[in-house]
């Protein structure tokens, strides 16, 4: 089923998804990153004023992150701003090959013989098609 | 009506009658929406065949399936794997030329003849389809063979079941050739098991009994 659903990618929509998720991987990367070095205090007021600066910190990461969010924007206008065929190159890229078409109908008649002997073991019949 | 008015064309149509009808035929199963039960018709006798074979060599239909694309199933038990394998395609063929040779005989016969396929038709259904898709596939097929005798003029009774005869003996000319995919599936696949010819012979020999069933027509020329 999985080989089903993964050959079924149209370019567009594998080009599309493959762009998003390029930035939101570099997001959450910063993000992480920088998340473990925030300081802990013990006492309320100091932890205020910590709250405070952590708010500032996520902002100074929220501020990065759309600066790296527009940069991607940027990359991808310029790569989408290129000729008409680096761009139907790519989405001939994104196609899944005809070897690997090949290998999943393989994959399926091999999981239709199973099936079919499973059928004719279990209850004694023939199957012709 | 057309005797009277255009003799000629009459006389055309009478000598180059089964050539026509079969490329009409061969016409009807490329128009996307009417060639469906027509293939609906070569998937049922294929099956049909496939069954007569298991119940002729000593085994049973458990159920015959058929499906909207055209393809099918027949569930057997015992009988001899050769034949129940071979005579699907073969069967196939074999239909296509009885059913063009009795519609052709005569008007009388065509009808006879219809009502022995309708029949046919009722006992599949009663006794082998067992689920939603093949019952309705069936009932429009039986539709088909029962809304001839609505037809008033019987020379069009007779050339529809031609009609119907040419379709089924020109699919079950094409349909052995998909059995070459590169898988080791379908009747080729297990006639190639058994014997251990491969299986373009048998595709080959499918082929090479609907030409013989065309030629044989052709001489017949009705």
């Amino acid at each position: 089923m999985q080989v089903n659903s993964t050959s079924s990618y149209t370019p567009q929509s594998s080009q599309a998804i493959g762009g998003q998720n390029q930035i939101s991987v570099n997001d959450q990367s910063d993000r992480l990153a920088v998340q473990p070095t925030l300081p802990k205090n013990d006492s309320d007021k100091a932890s205020a004023d910590n709250a405070n600066k952590e708010q500032q910190t996520r902002l100074d990461i929220d501020q990065e992150a759309i600066n790296l969010v527009e940069q991607n924007q940027a990359v991808s206008v310029n790569q989408n701003s290129l000729p008409n065929n680096s761009n139907s190159s790519k989405a001939s890229y994104d196609q899944p090959s005809q070897q690997n078409q090949t290998a999943a109908l393989a994959y399926q008649s091999v999981d239709n013989l199973a099936k079919r002997d499973t059928i004719q073991q279990a209850f004694g019949v023939d199957l012709y098609a | 009506m057309d005797k009277i008015t255009n003799p000629q064309s009459s006389s055309f149509f009478n000598k180059y009658r089964f050539w026509l009808i079969l490329l009409s035929a061969g016409l009807l199963l490329e128009i996307p929406f009417i060639s469906i039960p027509l293939k609906w018709f070569e998937s049922y006798f294929h099956e049909i065949s496939h069954g007569l074979a298991a119940i002729i060599s000593g085994g049973s239909v458990i159920q015959i399936q058929l499906f909207p694309n055209g393809a099918g199933l027949c569930t057997t038990r015992g009988g001899s794997n050769f034949l129940i394998s071979f005579f699907g395609y073969a069967g196939a063929a074999i239909w296509g030329v009885i059913i063009y040779w009795f519609a052709a005989m005569h008007q009388r016969i065509a009808q006879i003849f219809s009502a022995i396929v309708a029949i046919l038709l009722v006992m599949t259904l009663l006794l082998w389809v067992r689920d939603l898709f093949s019952f309705v596939i069936m009932v429009v097929l039986l539709s088909v063979i029962l809304l001839k005798f609505k037809l008033q003029n019987l020379a069009y009774f007779q050339l529809f079941l031609q009609l119907i005869g040419a379709t089924v003996l020109l699919n079950s000319l094409k349909s052995p050739w998909y059995l070459i995919d590169g898988r080791a599936l379908g009747d080729g696949a297990a006639l190639a098991q058994l014997t251990g010819l491969p299986e373009i012979i048998w595709v080959c020999l499918w082929f090479v009994i609907g030409v013989f069933g065309i030629v044989t027509l052709a001489k017949i020329k009705k």
